[in-house]
């Protein structure tokens, strides 16, 4: 990426409690370290637990938060049915990040109907860009043996699609800052399988 | 040595606040400006707290400030109700320290009951109001603020929204100024305000108001963007952001002080040009005072509507329609409308059986400020009304009187949180005392404001940076207002707490007050061995679902009727409560032994976890 004209627009879309502003901060704190322009945003979501939450990064000069329809260069998906909601956002050229473990919303549950069938969902996306990369995040995570390592190992993923203007470690770097020491190593296994999982 | 931070809105506003040389901070928390005390009380060498109410930090921070210091209050939109009285009398005052007044407005109502305009206050509170676009504007201007305070000795506002207050980017940091405290010298004319001096005191309000305008005619806050064409855009804040990306051609003049506007040099830009579209969220507050200076070739609220959240595709649409020749914006896929997915209480709330309790006890409810409100939201649509902080009380009695003389005696029930009882109830449970009313008040002392994001309050006797001082005696409080009948509850023991809310608040003519003891589940990380599904026992009844609760979820089994679900419980997400193995009508949820297997059948495609059962 040339830094000085293009802008890389990345939505974080998940559920209330996956760590998706988390997730979104630790790429501003990268970028930073690089000496990029960026701007970190919330497009959408509450304070609570449980509610839809959208994250916006955006890394070159310019002035706004914001990604309008059809901008996404990067979509990481905390949540199946998640990374659908942000389809607008999307377009034939959007690299898009799925984790398959799902969350059920309570309208689902409330009346009776189990989770949407998983293969749908991404057809779905994939009738909008070709560029979707599934990480299966429950079976990463208890590799790891630890839940809260999601938003880590989606960071991983994301970093393993080669698309930031910046290394992985300079990434692991802002996440390391930010974690406490008893749980870098479980975080670093969860990165490091995030990017494999990605890569050919 | 200067360097450069990335830092969101309500952190940079803080740093401001800190190199500033403020010394005393006091806040309510509230969304979308929660965050900045918090920032704020990682800093040293200022005292930070979180007042009981927004009426009692804005007294806290003034009278600071008339002790000749630098001070900050900071609230939420609706916060400003609560301390209008003293701010409105404040205002009137010369100004002694710099005072600043941060708020967070809501358009869009992300996480408040209403969308009111602070910008209001303005006129009529004689203050100035400045509003930034992003995290280093909100920075420069917060010092600025400070400085305009002190040379026009005025309460300065400066104003927020979900977009400034939680957008992050780059922010030039610096160290810490100390300005002198310069102390109080008395004098009843600038500080009794009592007529006549208040009467004289009024009288300088008009010079300071003339002076503020003067400034903000000459003002750096306000910034011109050339551009070509004979139209030109008018906005503040983000908005002024969202243009700038959208048609970076087009004029722009960015509003940095939205009181007082600088109306003479926006008519002379605005003479430059056929038409100037003001674009401002809310009321047409810009638009009107301008109108009324006589600029005419303005088109606002013909498009846009004075009440949601203004997006970049709105502002698009708009330009458009003003005649502007924009690209067109990308076409979003059209798509059918995703399953909703609405906040819940999380697993392991203490809301979660009081709730269900009324429910099942089908009794008029006036909910409050809090997490609890989610009670008004499917499956549990317990509530019956719910309007401001403290109110539930209030709104209980009336109701009451009224039901009451036509015969009927359905017990009313208030019920409110910990913080928002002590932020605003206090009165209301006295007067309950006082006028004879029958007060049924249920106090949720979960020792948390856990809606903001859990910051500590007088139950538990914290202050914001963790130091313990004295914590409130809710029975003793209760007591002495005139409820004799205060009885605490274990809410997680459901049947037993059922049975004494049903005796209490069904007993006619009978005041009194109920408190739920169970902390916050979430602040206080609480995680007891998990509870799981034995799907054999299972009769997919979904009783288990009806209490909402996060981990509970139905799923598929390969032994079971391929058309029959039977609920089944996340590990990870449980934290052990027991509600939904209370609620269970044929026992099929138990709980986990720590360190052992749990030996049932899962659901299809999820395998058992690692260690699970620990």
């Amino acid at each position: 990426m040339n830094a000085s004209t293009k802008r890389l627009k990345i939505l974080v879309a998940g559920v209330g409690g996956q760590g998706a502003l988390t997730a979104a901060r630790f790429l501003g704190d990268a970028a930073m370290a690089v000496n990029l322009p960026v701007i970190v945003g919330q497009l959408h979501g509450m304070s609570q637990r449980g509610g839809a939450v959208e994250c916006s990064v955006i890394i070159g000069p310019g002035h706004s938060s914001h990604i309008g329809d059809g901008e996404a260069d990067v979509v990481m998906g905390l949540e199946p049915l998640e990374a659908k909601r942000s389809l607008a956002k999307m377009s034939k050229h959007t690299k898009c990040v799925v984790n398959l473990g799902k969350i059920v919303p309570f309208s689902l549950a409330m009346r009776g109907e189990s989770y949407p069938e998983l293969e749908p969902i991404l057809a779905y996306i994939r009738t909008v860009t070709p560029h979707l990369y599934t990480v299966d995040g429950p079976a990463l995570v208890r590799q790891t043996g630890i839940s809260r390592t999601l938003n880590v190992a989606m960071l991983g993923a994301v970093a393993g699609l080669d698309m930031l203007p910046f290394g992985h470690e300079v990434l692991w770097q802002a996440i390391e800052k930010k974690i406490p020491p008893r749980f870098l190593e479980v975080n670093r296994r969860a990165f490091d399988l995030g990017v494999s999982s990605v890569s050919q | 040595m200067a360097k450069t931070e990335f830092l969101t809105g309500n952190e940079a506003i803080a740093q401001a606040v800190w190199e500033a040389g403020v010394r005393v901070a006091t806040s309510y928390p509230g969304s979308p400006t929660a965050q900045l005390l918090e920032a704020l009380a990682r800093q040293e060498g200022l005292h930070c707290e979180w007042s009981t109410s927004e009426k009692v930090a804005l007294e806290v921070a003034a009278g600071a400030s008339l002790a000749g210091a630098r001070s900050v209050v900071v609230m939420k939109h609706v916060g400003i109700n609560i301390c209008a009285d003293p701010l409105m009398t404040f205002a009137y005052t010369k100004i002694n320290g710099g005072f600043v007044l941060v708020v967070g407005d809501d358009p869009g109502m992300h996480s408040s009951q209403n969308e009111q305009d602070s910008r209001c206050w303005g006129p009529f509170g004689f203050m100035p109001i400045l509003e930034p676009s992003d995290a280093a504007t909100a920075h420069a201007m917060t010092k600025q603020a400070f400085e305009l305070s002190e040379w026009y000795q005025t309460p300065v506002m400066l104003r927020l929204f979900d977009k400034t207050a939680h957008m992050g980017g780059q922010v030039t940091v610096g160290p810490r100024q100390e300005p002198a405290v310069k102390g109080f010298t008395p004098d009843p004319n600038e500080y009794y305000m009592v007529p006549p001096f208040s009467i004289y005191r009024r009288q300088r309000l008009e010079e300071r108001m003339g002076g503020l305008a003067e400034y903000s005619e000459n003002s750096s806050l306000h910034e011109e963007f050339p551009g070509t064409g004979d139209i030109a855009v008018l906005a503040a804040g983000h908005l002024a952001l969202y243009t700038r990306e959208l048609a970076p051609e087009v004029p722009l003049f960015r509003i940095g002080m939205v009181y007082p506007l600088p109306v003479e040099r926006i008519r002379v830009f605005a003479s430059r040009f056929r038409k100037v579209v003001v674009i401002e969220e809310l009321l047409p507050f810009i638009e009107k005072d301008l109108r009324a200076a006589g600029i005419n070739n303005l088109e606002g609220k013909a498009h846009f509507k004075t009440y949601g959240e203004i997006t970049p595709e709105i502002i698009h649409q708009a330009l458009l329609a003003a005649g502007l020749d924009l690209d067109p914006l990308p076409v979003a896929a059209q798509l059918p409308a995703p399953v909703p997915r609405t906040p819940m209480m999380c697993a392991g709330c203490p809301h979660r059986p009081v709730i269900r309790i009324l429910k099942d006890l089908k009794i008029t409810a006036h909910g409050d400020i809090g997490c609890y409100l989610m009670g008004s939201y499917q499956p549990f649509e317990v509530f019956v009304s719910s309007i401001s902080m403290g109110a539930s009380l209030g709104l209980a009695m009336g109701m009451e009187k009224v039901q009451a003389a036509d015969g009927a005696h359905p017990p009313n029930v208030a019920v409110i949180g910990d913080s928002t009882f002590v932020h605003s109830a206090l009165p209301a449970l006295v007067n309950a005392s006082y006028n004879g009313h029958v007060a049924k008040v249920l106090i949720l002392d979960n020792r948390a404001t856990s809606m903001t994001g859990g910051q500590e309050n007088p139950s538990t006797g914290k202050d914001v940076r963790g130091g313990q001082h004295q914590s409130f005696d809710y029975p003793g409080f209760c007591r002495v207002a005139g409820v004799s009948d205060v009885v605490e509850i274990d809410q997680f023991d459901y049947d037993q707490a059922k049975k004494v809310l049903k005796e209490k608040l069904e007993q006619p003519d009978h005041s009194v007050v109920l408190i739920a003891t169970r902390p916050c589940a979430l602040k206080y990380k609480i995680k007891e061995p998990h509870f799981y599904v034995d799907p054999d026992i299972c009769i997919g009844c979904r009783t288990c679902i009806s209490v909402s609760c996060p981990p509970i979820s139905m799923q598929q089994y390969a032994h079971k009727p391929a058309d029959k679900l039977n609920s089944f419980i996340d590990e990870n997400g449980c934290v052990g409560c027991s509600v939904c193995a209370q609620v269970c009508p044929v026992h099929a949820i138990k709980r986990s032994e720590p360190g052992q297997q749990v030996d049932v059948p899962r659901p299809v495609g999820m395998p058992a976890e690692e260690g699970a059962g620990s």
